[in-house]
């Protein structure tokens, strides 16, 4: 029978205790059920349990394994799928009131594809409506309320996969599909002290996918740690002609192959880690850097090319963004929505030019031209994940802290904007606290090279033990 | 936000599916929290002409051709 210590245990553990029978998969299945149904709710993690259709996988498995069919790392082990996922028999609501009582009969892509190698799914994870469409100015914008942090109720999950972000880090499940437009990965495990992976633009099949942009949405895992985020992308990645993005290509994780990690070049820059980053968590960024440090890589200062890259990422979400919901902002249910910012975005997002739409798209065409050298020259990018730790829910999220200097360069502080206008993979780890509250750091690389970020943030996790701390209160 | 206060008089289950009907309503917090009397869809408006004016200043030639599908290598 499952123990409370199998919660937070790794895929690559849980998949041993499976293949060795010390544990079936419904067993293990009925428990992370009880767990998501007992404490999904206690931070508005939770979207819907799908008992029934888990249980009778659950069993399928089950009677696989007892015949020796082996299918890979993930046979057997439940998970959580962010709820802009479809899944028939179950609500998709993306999050959003006017689309509560949406259901699908189509089965989202990444979904099929973690089934077909046994994993089982368990629950469909809160977000913010909409995965945050125009903006939004407060937590509180979702479907199922504030995305509470595991680490602290009273401070947000982060979004817009807030459930999935909150849930791996409470031990609800052992990890979850997320998704990024715009940090909607990378600041959920950054704020919940998870390590989430944003794979290259097309890398994985966006079918039954809610749309929001669609030459910027990502699909990616929310993991225990690096090694766990390989082993779901080898799953999730491949091609899909339903998915027009599809990049047609498989992903083989495999981080022994990168190499020594003496042979490789990160980009930084010390501006980002001493200036631009909040002072409380200056010192954690300033112990993870010398960790990376000590495990052999060169590293050389950096600095981005000079672009408006906000301004282009927030153009391009907003046009797209406001094509998709049309039918939704013509109609008034818009108003529905929980959040007056994003209702009002939505509205002027409509009124966008094409010129406007287009200058940004030629813009992004430039950045294209010219960042892509810099990988000539670096294999990785390191940039904190996020400058400051989650905010508290009844704040504004517009309400940024008091800077009490101004740093003269933007260093790699544009590498979140940038790395999704120009769909390059990224990896959030997590690298210490600051004021009770984890802080992450983002490793970003070239377009289908996640085996070196993986390999880079494998090794970290292997001389720290940021990613195996768990929050009391879970 | 959710009212978790209400979690007791339920069952687990009950409580499971009652939570989204909860949250539906409560998020109505985050709305209120506006200020009254701002005008937030004329600052949305503002705020996305003050970026395309921004953007306007980028120097772009007619042969910079915009990203109509991502194509990452």
């Amino acid at each position: 029978m499952a123990t409370p210590g199998v919660f937070f245990k790794s895929i690559t553990e849980l998949n041993r205790m499976l293949v060795n029978r010390e544990v079936s998969s419904r067993e293990l299945t009925e428990a992370y059920l009880a767990r998501m149904e007992a404490l999904g709710p206690k931070y508005n993690a939770l979207a819907a349990l799908t008992r029934k259709s888990a249980l009778d996988r659950a069993k399928a498995v089950d009677d696989d394994l007892k015949r020796k069919r082996y299918r890979g790392p993930l046979q057997g082990i439940p998970f959580g799928a962010k709820d802009l996922l479809a899944y028939p028999g179950y609500p998709t609501t993306w999050g959003a009131k006017p689309f509560a009582g949406q259901t699908f009969d189509t089965k989202a892509a990444a979904i099929e594809n973690l089934e077909g190698k046994g994993a089982v799914l368990v629950a469909k994870l809160a977000m913010v409506e909409l995965a945050g469409a125009g903006g939004y100015e407060y937590a509180a914008a979702s479907l199922t309320g504030p995305g509470r942090n595991p680490w602290n109720t009273e401070h947000w999950s982060g979004g817009s996969s807030s459930g999935s972000g909150s849930a791996v880090a409470a031990g609800l499940v052992p990890y979850a599909l997320g998704s990024e437009t715009w940090g909607s990965i990378l600041t959920p495990s950054a704020f919940c002290g998870v390590t989430g992976l944003r794979p290259t633009y097309g890398y994985v099949s966006r079918y039954g996918a809610m749309p929001l942009s669609w030459t910027m949405d990502k699909i990616g895992p929310i993991c225990r740690s690096a090694e766990d985020c390989g082993l779901v992308l080898q799953a999730l990645a491949g091609g899909d002609s339903r998915d027009r993005g599809s990049a047609g290509k498989s992903f083989y994780y495999g981080p022994q192959y990168v190499g020594a990690l003496s042979r490789l070049t990160v980009g930084y820059n010390p501006v980002d880690f001493e200036q631009w980053a909040e002072p409380s968590t200056r010192p954690a960024f300033a112990a993870a850097l010398e960790a990376l440090k000590s495990l052999g890589p060169r590293f050389e200062v950096v600095e981005l090319p000079r672009f408006p890259y906000s301004g282009v990422a927030s153009t391009v979400i907003d046009a797209e963004g406001a094509s998709v919901f049309e039918p939704l902002i013509r109609d008034g249910r818009v108003d529905e929505l929980a959040d007056r910012f994003q209702i009002a975005s939505l509205r002027a997002a409509l009124d966008l030019k094409s010129t406007d739409y287009l200058r940004a798209q030629r813009i992004r065409a430039k950045m294209q031209s010219e960042l892509t050298p810099l990988f000539r020259k670096l294999d990785i990018l390191i940039t904190p994940s996020l400058l400051e730790t989650a905010n508290r829910i009844d704040r504004s999220l517009h309400s940024s802290p008091v800077r009490r200097e101004s740093p003269s360069t933007r260093g790699l502080t544009d590498l979140g904007a940038a790395g999704n206008l120009l769909g390059w993979p990224a990896l959030s780890i997590p690298c210490g606290f600051a004021d009770g509250l984890p802080v992450g750091l983002q490793l970003v690389t070239r377009p289908f090279n996640e085996s070196r970020i993986l390999a880079l943030g494998g090794a970290f996790q292997k001389q720290t033990d940021w990613h195996l701390r768990q929050p009391s209160a879970a | 936000m959710s009212d978790i206060r209400n979690r007791g008089r339920y069952s687990r289950r009950e409580w499971t599916s009652l939570a989204g009907a909860f949250a539906a309503a409560a998020p109505l917090a985050a709305q209120e929290a506006a200020p009254a009397g701002r005008d937030l869809l004329k600052e949305r408006q503002d705020d996305f002409a003050r970026r395309a004016v921004a953007l306007e200043k980028f120097p772009l030639t007619p042969a910079d051709e915009p990203i109509f599908a991502l194509v990452v290598e």
